[in-house]
């Protein structure tokens, strides 16, 4: 028995044009997709989980505006009956100076750096997405930050 | 799946719902669900690495693959046991995980799981998404979605674990990548 429903195929459709609205870095497109109560997390570096149709906005347009360029390059999509989960390739300019907490792992110390505007970073990452009423209701991000801070410079 | 949907999930945003994902077959289906049963079971409350090793070893083909950030790939059970697992107990003797969510496409799983441990005095929480591939109900391979900063932050506040990070550090440097 194979498990095929119209549903999947509307939540296809979907994850393509959010796709798209992120790949165009066009906010307002993104945001269109999310439920009002929609949660976002980016499990990297701290970041604290945005709860709610605004703080998800404010979320997203901090990483535009870090990355105004970003760009998730598909590696494989899986798409279920109320959620699908997309492997893609992260990659985006800096644009901004930002602080990133350095971690070497062979010399054990912490320090914090202010660099990283003009570098580009690629990064493997996962995002997990709920469906609810044909729109976002939860993403949930994974991606190696210190993988990031490294090509930030930030070792 | 009490074990995964009655995890008591609290942090997570997302709910501990498990999914179905079309193009599973039922018989994939049910492959991935005992597997992710046997997952959280393994992660629940593991005693030390080698009851951990010894819970997961008939759930692994014998050429399974891991890859995972920080650390070269590792490949098969004795490579999972003794560059995977010992080096890992030995700085986080308390690691646990619970599966907070969980979904399957054919042979293929994802898991979001939540780690925890103390390393020294310094208690840490990651949260990792595994892509599991399965051959035959069994794991060919294993992918670590996952931002180790956590981990590696209580290493660095604690020096005492420094020479047994250093140590898993070191031996990891050594082989090929």
């Amino acid at each position: 028995m194979t498990i095929q429903t119209e549903d999947s195929t509307a939540i296809r459709e979907l994850a393509a044009r959010y796709g798209d609205a992120w790949n165009t870095q066009d906010l307002d497109a993104i945001i269109e997709l999310h439920t009002e109560d929609s949660v976002f997390q980016a499990h990297a570096a701290g970041s604290p989980p945005a709860e709610g149709k605004r703080a998800v906005r404010d979320a997203f347009a901090g990483y535009l505006a870090l990355l105004p360029d970003i760009n998730f390059a598909e590696r494989s999509l899986h798409v279920g009956e109320d959620h699908w989960v997309l492997e893609s390739t992260m990659t985006g300019t800096v644009a901004q100076a930002i602080e990133v907490e350095g971690v070497d792992p062979a010399a054990v110390f912490v320090a914090a750096v202010d660099e990283g505007r003009g570098a580009r970073v690629e990064v493997p990452c996962v995002d997990v997405i709920e469906v609810r009423d044909g729109l976002v209701a939860s993403k949930q991000t994974y991606l190696d930050s210190m993988l990031m801070q490294r090509q930030l410079g930030g070792e | 799946m009490a074990t995964v949907n009655g995890s008591g999930t609290t942090a997570s945003p997302s709910t501990a719902a498990t999914k179905t994902a079309a193009g599973s077959t039922a018989a994939a289906y049910a492959a991935a669900d005992t597997w992710v049963e046997m997952f959280a079971e393994g992660w629940a409350n593991p005693i030390d690495a080698d009851t951990f090793c010894d819970h997961f070893d008939p759930w692994f083909q014998p050429d399974v693959r891991m890859i995972q950030p920080q650390l070269a790939p590792v490949v098969g059970k004795r490579a999972f046991r003794e560059e995977f697992a010992r080096p890992l107990f030995d700085l986080v003797p308390d690691l646990h995980g619970t599966v907070e969510n969980w979904a399957a496409s054919g042979d293929v799983v994802y898991i979001e799981l939540r780690l925890e441990g103390t390393i020294g005095r310094r208690a840490f929480t990651m949260r990792t998404c595994d892509r599991i591939t399965l051959r035959d109900g069994k794991a060919i391979e294993r992918v670590a979605y996952l931002d180790p900063s956590p981990l590696v932050k209580a290493v660095a506040r604690s020096p005492r674990s420094w020479p047994r990070f250093v140590k898993s550090q070191v031996r990891n440097l050594r082989r090929p990548k």
